[in-house]
């Protein structure tokens, strides 16, 4: 039995040992991953089209990933650095998609289904409304469960920056929401006593 | 009193002292005003987390999960043809005594336990007691881990660079010729050396700890089953792959190169 590449015999089963490991991770992930980049893009679509444009850079450069870091941390930025790109190249701004983009599907039935509905569009206007910086902060924090402390380090801003971020996107929700919920009230009362 | 909205959600995400979060959580239930924001600010939150559930219920894009999956696959089919002694290290390795075997390995992997190995034809023992056997007709196993500190293997391991064949003193047609060196996630080091005797080959694994060195993994290669009821290892073509898995749970870093390991033996393992 000779001795062999053995150092190149392991090298490779170390990598593919990682990317074995990386995988299950990254499916892990891709669900964080997908939020953020909403967060990102405030588009269903944008979002779908960003995540898999991060899973694809991710795994060009599995061999950069430093193991025992944070992978979630990692994947993060390249999907800011991938959608700051792709923003670049499309040289558009303000929303980028109709309210009516973020169709999702409550797993309930008649009428409470119109109301969730009508008040899942209400939120997606609210946070459309955020500019991108804030929608991050708010998902990050809110969504993701993340302290401010890894925020921070995450997007390389301040804490204080993150709290002030934090605290005017929830008060432009949650202003956004009662102007609306106040809105759907008085359309409501309107029509009440309205001839059929 | 004004609070401000930074202190207000600080507060709704624990990030304030327990000192400012006592004082905060008294004055919210004193001011309904400020009750009444915290209440608005926590259920736009509540709207924020229900309406990123119910995107979390769309299926992630089939064709982005391939990307994952073939890349997995991807590396599977390099790492297979990586080389002539590459094997996958997906499939664990496979080993042919049963369960008794599978214990001997993670035992094994624990540096607890002994070495079995045996050569057809001429065979080789490592002593466990000063003890020492030969036979030119059977298999000799011997359950000792520990090699023996006067044995030749012993003197190879401790002083012999990676790639050089020492004829072992003492026992005919056998050599040892240890290939790598490396260190542990223990600190300790190990070293994986193959002993050649007539035709047939070991390739084994041994760890440094303390000054004496004990045999953590063994594989035999063409060779005959050893007797029934002995806790053995053998492989006809899955010597890598056996000996990867063992390696690759304790390895700490890369294997040394001849320098770091020059300097290694030099310096007494120090």
């Amino acid at each position: 039995m000779a001795a062999g590449p053995l150092t190149k015999r392991l090298n490779a089963v170390k990598k593919h040992k990682v990317a074995t490991e990386m995988q299950g991770q990254l499916l892990a992930l891709l669900p964080n991953l997908r939020r953020y980049a909403l967060s990102l893009t405030g588009s269903v679509e944008d979002a779908e089209d960003l995540l898999h444009s991060t899973v694809e850079k991710a795994l060009t450069k599995l061999d950069q990933f430093k193991q025992g870091t944070d992978l979630d941390r990692w994947l993060f930025r390249i999907c800011k650095n991938t959608w700051v790109d792709e923003w670049r190249q499309r040289k558009v701004r303000g929303p980028s998609v109709d309210p009516s983009d973020l169709q999702y599907e409550p797993s309930i039935d008649g009428e409470a289904t119109a109301v969730n509905n009508i008040e899942l569009q209400e939120l997606n206007r609210a946070m459309q409304a955020l500019p991108e910086e804030q929608r991050t902060m708010l998902v990050l924090i809110v969504v993701e469960g993340y302290s401010y402390k890894e925020v921070s380090a995450q997007l390389d801003v301040p804490i204080g920056t993150v709290m002030s971020r934090l605290a005017r996107a929830r008060k432009k929700v949650a202003d956004t929401l009662i102007a609306a919920a106040e809105s759907r009230t008085e359309t409501v009362s309107s029509h009440v006593g309205e001839p059929r | 009193m004004n609070i401000s909205d930074e202190k207000l959600v600080a507060f709704m995400d624990g990030e304030l002292s327990a000192a400012e979060m006592a004082s905060l959580e008294n004055t919210v239930s004193t001011s309904p005003e400020l009750a009444r924001r915290l209440e608005l600010l926590c259920g736009a939150d509540e709207k924020i987390r229900q309406g990123f559930a119910a995107f979390d219920a769309r299926p992630i894009r089939a064709d982005t999960k391939d990307l994952i999956n073939n890349a997995a696959n991807a590396a599977d089919k390099e790492n297979v043809g990586a080389g002539d002694n590459v094997v996958a290290f997906k499939a664990k390795p496979q080993l042919n005594t049963g369960a008794t075997s599978s214990i001997w390995m993670r035992q094994a992997i624990a540096a607890s336990i002994a070495l079995v190995i045996g050569f057809g034809g001429g065979a080789f023992v490592f002593p466990g007691s000063g003890q020492t056997e030969t036979s030119s007709t059977n298999n000799i196993y011997q359950t000792a881990g520990l090699v023996d500190n006067k044995s030749p293997l012993f003197s190879v391991l401790e002083t012999s660079q990676s790639a050089s064949t020492v004829q072992l003193e003492g026992y005919s047609n056998v050599s040892a010729t240890p290939v790598s060196t490396f260190q542990t996630y223990d600190n300790d080091y190990c070293r994986e050396f193959d002993v050649q005797s007539s035709g047939s080959t070991s390739r084994n694994i041994a760890c440094r700890n303390g000054g004496a060195w004990t045999i953590v993994a063994s594989v035999l290669h063409n060779n005959k089953s050893p007797d029934a009821g002995v806790n053995f290892i053998t492989a006809s073509d899955g010597t890598p792959q056996l000996l990867d898995a063992v390696v690759l749970q304790l390895i700490e870093g890369d294997i040394l190169d001849k320098e770091d390991e020059a300097k290694l033996l030099s310096n007494s393992w120090r």
